[in-house]
């Protein structure tokens, strides 16, 4: 009885009817469409948490994190610092050392001197004032390049609310705008965000991978393989010279990048949050990448900067990285120890400015 | 963006010719693909409808030739040459049927129909199927030890010139058969061939359905603009939500076939299966959506084909226009089902065989033709078996008798989606990927995120099959309705994959 139904009504054509009343239902249909496009777009506007998934779960651990005693030293970075800073084995050899501290991890992949400077206004806005920094300096995303900052090579710019994006955008000197347009419409600029927390199943897995990164209570990121192959080492930094070569052949801070970075060090100064700049360890290997005359220009730069610099690039052996500048879970240990010693234990103890 | 950026396989319109002459690069610019679910169509659509419904509509032939000049903007957008190669065939046609109109003499007529088919099976074939017969005839040369004769022609396949020369030709048939009168004016002529909204993927229209609403004064009617929106959104809804997203399952095994295990490419063909319909009546559906914003009524073309009982049901449910246009003007002249068994199973295999070329120049195409052909004649000589077995026959019209039916035809139809692509190789990598363990890579994306839409789909499925859509749908109050459309919108742009795929029919 059941298949004869379904095939009687099946044979029949699909016919959609309306209802009793066409002008109020598209009416409505057109009003519920602009309200909630206007909507979602302030709601989207205001969440950095929804809009920045990698920023949501970072902050989320980081407001976490600072419930804990003492003072709050905060470290900015990319996947340097992602992999390379083991907040808690800092903060374990910092009370070796008497002092205790809350040490975080807030470096995230990609990050250049743009996501850092907007990442750390959000974290100053939302009421998240750390009581030191250490901002990772990364020389090959410092100079702009005609196509813009090196760093929008592959930062999404949907992370940022379209407020940032000006903000940005008017730091450019030539005032030409590298952002692409963004469409205006949230559903599809924020389309795989808004998917993410109603149906993650639907979200492409390299996206969800991005945004659920595995991290540590203060933001530690093991590097996804403990000891790698002979094959993969090569592999990785074949891969990492042909980002970062190209990079590292001049050295001419200016552009977006550079006055990104610059706000970011005045900003702190302002705030009257005491500063440490840190060029994360590189591999011999990855020295060579540097142009001629480039390190002096940027020893000069860094010394021209109102904060204290600790160059960190030769503390590691080769064996501790994974392609020349990623550090492995053991060599992040021992470059941890080290910077809790050299550099966080001095910050503690230097009053703000 | 309203939608996502489409990105087509066609050749972007810049790079054509005819965009060196200023007003068409302009043109070109500003429309460079023709998909419905862009922007750029969104805005074209919305002048058109505007200058089109502020004419009076006592100016009948004015409102014509508006949508004939939007039409033929609507194609050389794309490709100028082109756009006035399909206007110069359908003139062409026309006078042919005018001659065929002014004479009685039975030869002449014959003559012009024939002048008419032979014109736009020439242009169809020398567009479509040169370099495929050019490949082929190479190829045999290859194995023959002569090596390679010819060199393959370097040409842009026209879009949609596999839908308008079927209508021109069913045209010049039905009007050498009386079946119709000749079309006096041109530009409701032109407008027949040319309209926009089937123009590049059908329907396939009959003129005897069309030419008779392009005479008809429109009114404006809210009833009507409220059917095309529902079509129009349900077709998003459909290619963005659905079509696109199973491309994410498919596509990357699809494409590497070798590389993926067992599961991830039985998941992948699942997947293909509702993608390619999904896509193709998600764009006949804002085909349909467009043209009744525009006082017109195309045909349906697809009538829930996964829920069919046998493949030769799948056929009346699937394409619907080019299924009836092969029955029509291929299979009922080759003599049908009127002769023996033997002529009706043979009629049966060339219709389906020129029916799979008709998809595309290349085997892969054919092959498909050929195993539907054959999934025909098996049906055909079950349902003959059948006869002398009164009590099989009761028991496959019980409900597990008709589950298994649908699922037996689904797998079958699903099975011969594998051939329904350019690289016959690689469908024989996938069907040994199927029917043999192998390891590889896993599927591209989440099973969980499959299942929820085969889910989705099944639903769907179900309250239209059921009825249950046509009771309760009317009876809501408007402004439920209108929220309905702005959640199937909104759903539709968040479900719309990064990059929206482009229409998998286009290509035919």
């Amino acid at each position: 009885m059941l298949a004869r139904k379904l095939q009687f009504r099946s044979d029949r054509a699909v016919r959609l009817k309306t209802g009793r009343s066409p002008r109020r239902a598209l009416a409505v249909g057109v009003i519920a469409f602009v309200a909630a496009t206007l909507g979602s777009g302030w709601a989207l506007e205001r969440s950095d948490a929804i809009r920045d998934p990698v920023f949501g779960r970072k902050e989320q651990r980081l407001r976490a994190a600072a419930r804990s005693d003492g003072p709050l030293i905060l470290v900015l970075g990319s996947s340097r610092v992602e992999n390379g800073v083991h907040a808690t084995y800092a903060e374990a050899a910092l009370r070796r050392t008497g002092h205790r501290a809350t040490v975080f991890n807030f470096g995230t992949s990609g990050a250049g001197p743009l996501t850092m400077s907007v990442y750390l206004r959000r974290l100053l806005a939302s009421g998240t004032i750390p009581d030191r920094i250490v901002i990772e300096v990364l020389p090959k995303l410092l100079t702009d390049t005609a196509a813009g900052p090196p760093e929008l090579a592959w930062l999404n710019p949907e992370r940022f609310s379209h407020r940032e994006r000006a903000d940005l955008i008017r730091l450019s000197p030539a005032g030409t705008n590298h952002w692409p347009a963004s469409g205006g419409m949230p559903w599809r600029e924020y389309g795989n965000q808004i998917l993410f927390r109603l149906a993650p199943s639907q979200v492409t897995p390299s996206v969800a991978f991005a945004w659920t990164h595995p991290s540590d209570d203060r933001g530690w990121s093991r590097f996804f393989v403990e000891r790698p192959t002979p094959d993969q080492r090569t592999l990785w930094t074949q891969r990492a010279e042909r980002e970062c070569r190209p990079n590292l052949a001049t050295f001419q801070p200016h552009g977006v990048a550079a006055e990104s970075f610059r706000q970011m060090i005045q900003t702190c100064r302002e705030r009257a949050i005491p500063v440490h700049l840190l060029l994360m360890p590189e591999g011999t290997v990855f020295h060579g990448w540097y142009g001629p005359g480039v390190n002096n220009e940027l020893k000069a730069y860094l010394a021209s900067l109102p904060a204290s610099v600790t160059d960190a690039r030769p503390w590691m052996p080769d064996d501790a990285f994974a392609d020349a500048h990623h550090l492995l879970p053991g060599g992040a240990a021992a470059f941890t120890d080290r910077l809790a010693t050299v550099v966080l234990r001095p910050l503690l103890e230097r009053r703000s400015p | 963006m309203l939608f996502a950026g489409a990105e087509g396989s066609l050749a972007p319109a810049a790079e054509n010719a005819a965009a060196t002459l200023p007003y068409f690069a302009w043109l070109a610019r500003q429309m460079p693909l023709p998909f419905f679910h862009t922007p750029a169509f969104l805005v074209f659509f919305a002048l058109v409808a505007t200058v089109y419904w502020l004419t009076p509509r006592r100016y009948v032939s004015v409102r014509t030739w508006i949508l004939v000049v939007a039409s033929f903007h609507f194609y050389a957008a794309w490709s100028a040459e082109l756009a006035f190669l399909v206007t110069s065939t359908a003139i062409i046609d026309y006078l042919l049927a005018r001659g065929m109109a002014a004479t009685e003499h039975r030869h002449t007529r014959l003559a012009l129909m024939i002048t008419s088919i032979v014109m736009n099976l020439g242009i169809l074939c020398y567009f479509k199927y040169a370099n495929f017969f050019l490949d082929s005839l190479n190829a045999a040369l290859v194995r023959a030890g002569a090596g390679v004769a010819f060199d393959t022609l370097k040409i842009l396949v026209p879009f949609g010139i596999s839908f308008y020369t079927f209508e021109a030709i069913s045209y010049a048939v039905d009007v050498y058969r009386k079946k119709i009168p000749a079309e006096r004016s041109l530009p409701h002529f032109l407008l027949f061939i040319l309209f926009f909204p089937h123009l590049v993927s059908g329907p396939i229209v009959r003129a005897g359905d069309f030419l008779p609403q392009a005479h008809r004064r429109k009114r404006w009617n809210w009833v009507r603009v409220q059917i095309g929106v529902q079509f129009f959104l349900m077709g998003a809804f459909k290619k963005l939500a659905i079509a696109d997203r199973m491309a994410l399952f498919c596509d990357p095994v699809l494409k590497d076939p070798g590389a993926y295990n067992t599961s991830a490419t039985w998941l992948a063909v699942i997947a293909y299966a509702i993608r390619i319909y999904f896509d193709f009546s998600g764009y006949s559906d804002m085909a349909v959506g467009s043209a009744h914003l525009l006082g017109f009524k195309l045909t349906q073309n697809f009538n829930m084909p996964y829920l069919a009982a046998n493949v030769s049901e799948f056929w009346r449910r699937w394409h619907i226009s080019l299924s009836t246009w092969l029955r029509d003007y291929l299979f009922i002249p080759l003599g049908g089902s009127r002769g023996t068994a033997w002529a009706t199973n043979r009629n049966l295999m060339i219709t389906m065989v020129l029916g799979g070329l008709w998809h595309g120049a290349t085997w892969s195409y054919v092959v498909w033709g050929a195993i539907h052909g054959l999934f025909l004649v098996i049906h055909r000589q079950f349902q003959s078996a059948m006869k002398t077995r009164p009590q099989w026959n009761a028991a496959l019209e019980t409900v597990p008798g008709t589950a298994f039916r649908v699922g037996l035809t689904i797998f079958c139809v699903g099975l011969a989606w594998v051939f329904f692509r350019k690289d016959i190789g690689g469908a024989f990598t996938i069907l040994q990927h199927l029917f043999t363990w192998q390891p590889g890579l896993g599927p591209p994306m989440q099973n969980r995120a499959l299942w929820y839409l085969l889910g989705f789909v099944a639903l769907c499925h179900w309250l239209a099959a059921s009825g249950t859509w046509r009771t309760v749908w009317p009876r809501l109050p408007a402004e439920v309705q209108g929220l309905g459309y702005a959640c199937c919108l909104v759903a539709a742009m968040i479900l719309a994959p990064d990059q929206s795929q482009t229409f998998i029919y286009f290509d035919f």
